[in-house]
């Protein structure tokens, strides 16, 4: 299915996009996030980092449907 | 000759030195056992000193001018200072003593008043803060609803919110980058209080970003400057500088005496611990974080969604760059700084829609928006904080109608309408009903001391405002009509308007 991904902060910067649409199998967001990880080679794993969909948080488990608008959103501090 | 210094050792008055004067009066303030109800140990005072010296030297100038005299010195003291020592000499001499008592008053109340000096109360029952003098005292320089003219027009703002605003007591944790903003908006739309938590000294690399301060500035606390920018901006403020790190252990002493506490740090220990100590003490939390162009703003109100609701345990500090090390913009923070001044204001003037239960994520490099809805965790703590007090609001200026009908003491009505705007008298229960356009209104022929006043006129703007003011200047019996003639719903009207009515002032 084709799934909207956009990337925060250290994400963005590590993929070097902010944004785009892409082909998965991942059936939950922790999937994608673990696939376009190892794609990537980010530096955060699934458990540090948080999923929106739709513009809505959500957990790790939560099933993606084809048009998901998916944002991943990694821990950021500066101020 | 006139002269003023600063001492760091105890104050030995100089010798008078004037045969020309007949009278000669010294004040001496010194550091005395309490400070509103607290047993003091000792004082610390601490000066910015060259301009607390050229503007003390102008100020002796300008009383020896004033009062013509023939010889004045003035010698504040700096650094420790135990109970019982002299804070503070002053010394006039004129040709008569009259002249001599009036400029040794005027001193001491314009020294406390205009020179930059900070003070220090040590406490035997607890810590202290650095307050600047100059807050302490009364200005005699605008008025906060002259200030905040501009913005009291706003129908989300009207003098109720106004007094809100300067009721309420703001802290902002951090002196950095976010707060360079948030500070100076704070301040400028009229907060009370604001209270400054930042441990460190101003560097060179702060400098791009936290415009507050200044190349001068380097190696001073920076608490303590951002306490002096926003006394610049406007000398009403109370400002209380804290150069402490916040922690857990001292996170209940300083922020339970704020309303609002805005996240202006740097590290996820910091925001977390922000975030269950403002869960503790039932506080809003105006948090934002930021990553070079990227960011966000929420705000956490007591009861949650909190920062644990997505995060439960904090993740480990070096998972996430900070400035130092993935590098800023000065705008960025500056731009989330102006957000968090924003939910600020929000959260007091009940404007709009806090970000309680959404996050604003912004990307300034394409400025693109997105808000993505954040929900309770089942389980977290914060599900057991108490909701938010809110900031006391006791807006009794602002009356409706049915509360007017409800008075027993007798009352007039001023009505400030202009002479070519509609006329006509509304029933209320007044002894009086006074056409005085708001444009040759003047409170000395308009209002009768102790007499209780109702301000009426089209929409309770105008009114608003005057009440606000009169109140300023001492008339606690001045009140306006809520949403003005036009809020009054089914109005009885008296036809014809009596625009003879004596001022009631030739009644007395
Ligand atoms: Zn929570």
């Amino acid at each position: 299915m084709r799934i909207a991904v956009r990337y925060f902060a250290a994400l963005r910067e590590q993929r070097g996009i902010s944004s785009e649409e892409l082909e998965t199998d991942a059936v939950t967001t922790a999937a994608l996030f673990a696939e376009l990880r190892s794609r990537h080679r980010f530096s955060l794993n699934e458990i540090q980092v948080r999923f929106a969909v739709n513009g809505e948080y959500v957990g790790a488990e939560h099933t993606l449907r084809e048009g998901d608008e998916v944002v991943f959103v990694p821990p950021v501090a500066g101020g | 000759m006139s002269m003023f210094r600063l001492s760091i050792t105890t104050i030995c008055p100089p010798p008078l030195d004037c045969s020309t004067a007949g009278g000669f009066v010294t004040f001496e303030g010194k550091v005395r056992t309490q400070n509103e109800g607290r047993p003091v140990e000792f004082l610390e005072y601490e000066a910015f000193e060259e301009m607390a010296e050229a503007e003390g030297r102008d100020l002796l100038q300008e009383a020896k001018d004033r009062f013509e005299l023939e010889w004045v010195e003035a010698v504040h003291r700096v650094g420790k200072l135990a109970i019982g020592e002299t804070a503070v000499w002053i010394g006039c001499a004129a040709a008569h003593r009259r002249e001599a008592f009036l400029a040794c008053e005027f001193l001491i109340d314009e020294l406390k008043h205009r020179l930059p000096i900070w003070k220090k109360e040590h406490y035997s029952d607890g810590p202290s803060e650095w307050v600047n003098l100059q807050s302490a005292s009364n200005t005699k320089q605008l008025t906060p609803s002259e200030l905040a003219a501009r913005q009291i027009v706003l129908p989300e703002v009207g003098p109720a919110g106004q007094e809100a605003l300067s009721r309420a007591r703001v802290v902002v944790v951090g002196a950095g980058g976010l707060a360079a903003t948030i500070l100076p908006y704070l301040a400028g739309a009229g907060i009370g209080t604001l209270g400054i938590v930042e441990p460190d000294v101003l560097e060179a690399s702060n400098l791009h970003r936290q415009i507050l301060f200044g190349h001068a500035d380097l190696g001073r606390s920076k608490a303590r400057l951002a306490a002096e920018f926003l006394h610049r901006l406007h000398p009403h403020i109370k400002t209380v500088a804290y150069e402490e790190r916040l922690t857990a252990e001292n996170a209940p002493r300083i922020l339970s005496e704020f309303d609002i506490v805005v996240d202006g740090t740097d590290s996820l220990e910091a925001k977390f611990a922000l975030n269950d100590a403002c869960q503790a003490l039932s506080r809003p939390l105006v948090q934002a974080s930021i990553y070079q162009f990227e960011g966000y703003v929420q705000t956490i109100l007591p009861g949650g969604p909190c920062l644990r609701c997505l995060w439960p345990e904090a993740p480990a500090e070096g998972c996430v760059g900070t400035c130092a090390q993935a590098g800023v913009l000065g705008v960025t923070p500056g731009f989330f700084g102006l957000l968090q001044a924003n939910e600020v204001l929000k959260l007091i003037l009940g404007f709009g829609e806090v970000l309680s239960e959404r996050q604003l994520l912004v990307d300034l490099r394409d400025g693109s928006m997105e808000r993505l809805r954040r929900t309770r965790r089942k389980g977290c703590s914060c599900a057991s904080s108490k909701p938010w007090a809110g900031v006391s609001k006791a807006l009794n200026w602002e009356v409706d109608s049915e509360q007017v009908h409800r008075w027993t003491e007798p009352f007039v009505c001023l009505d400030l309408r202009e002479e070519d705007e509609p006329d006509g008298q509304i029933e209320l229960g007044q002894v009086a009903w006074i056409r005085t356009p708001l444009s040759r209104f003047e409170p000395a022929n308009a209002l009768v001391p102790g007499q209780r006043t109702l301000l009426v006129c089209a929409t309770g703007g105008r009114s608003g405002v005057l009440a606000l003011r009169l109140r300023e200047e001492n008339n606690p019996e001045a009140y306006s009509l809520k949403g003005g003639l036009k809020a009054i719903s089914d109005p009885i009207v008296v036809t014809g308007a009596d625009e003879s009515c004596l001022p009631i002032k030739d009644s007395q």
